[in-house]
């Protein structure tokens, strides 16, 4: 089906933001939501100009599958890449995130034991309790 | 230049900023070992992830390699030279989360 990958990765995205969301990983992590942009939008940009080089290069180019939109920003760059890269930056800084989490590196409730171990309340895959919900966002 | 150098162009640039944010974590108030666990970590699941849905859109027909440009081995239908982009983007982006969060932005917020 036409637009399918589109479709695929928009839902992708919103799979991942709702991981994000639920565990607060990356854009609902408790740090600044602008380093977070900031920081995968320039990583986003650095993936589109690699893709860019590699395109002219002549090492990978369009394909001939049904799915894709059939619109074209440069020879052999559809719609499509320019949201991939995006989706790609995105679910790095969710996978930083949950990475964070297991290594117990989230913001602490109790700090002053940075050289601790890690086995204080920020250091285990929350439950649905496990980090404090009155935190800003 | 190849697919191949390129990736690896990539990668190195990229782990030398890992490296950088790898050393001066203690500046920040953190501990090296707890970032390279996170780097380690998210490199393996950006990894996996991409054997398994490059090896999908691929299979799709999405884009398609100049196979004389390529080094051979693949990992499902991945080329090999394509974990270049999770390994790279697991370096640099939690090494630039690190070294733009210092110790105080993250008391200030917890």
């Amino acid at each position: 089906m036409r637009g399918a990958y589109l479709l695929c990765l928009l839902a992708a995205g919103a799979g991942v933001a709702l991981l994000d969301r639920r565990w607060r990983l990356a854009l609902w992590h408790p740090r600044s939501r602008a380093r977070t942009v900031a920081v995968g939008s320039a990583a986003a940009a650095l993936l589109l100009l690699w893709d860019v080089v590699a395109i002219r290069a002549g090492f990978y180019g369009r394909g001939d599958s049904p799915a894709l939109l059939g619109v074209w920003l440069a020879p052999h760059l559809p719609l499509e890449e320019v949201v991939f890269v995006v989706f790609f930056a995105y679910v790095t800084l969710v996978a930083a995130g949950g990475a964070e989490r297991l290594v117990g590196g989230a913001p602490r409730r109790s700090r002053r034991d940075d050289d601790g171990p890690l086995t204080d309340a920020g250091a285990h895959v929350p439950s649905d309790d496990a980090r404090p919900r009155e935190v800003a966002s | 230049m190849t697919y191949a150098g390129l990736g690896v162009g990539v990668v190195v640039a990229c782990a030398a900023v890992a490296a950088w944010a790898v050393a001066t974590e203690p500046r920040r108030g953190r501990r090296p070992a707890r970032l390279l666990a996170v780097l380690g970590l998210t490199a393996a699941a950006l990894c996996l992830l991409t054997v398994v849905f490059d090896s999908l859109m691929i299979a799709a027909d999405l884009f398609r390699y100049d196979e004389a440009a390529l080094l051979g081995p693949r990992v499902g239908r991945a080329p090999v030279e394509d974990l270049a982009w999770p390994l790279a983007a697991a370096l640099a982006l939690p090494s630039l989360l690190a070294l733009t969060t210092d110790r105080r932005t993250t008391e200030a917020r917890a």
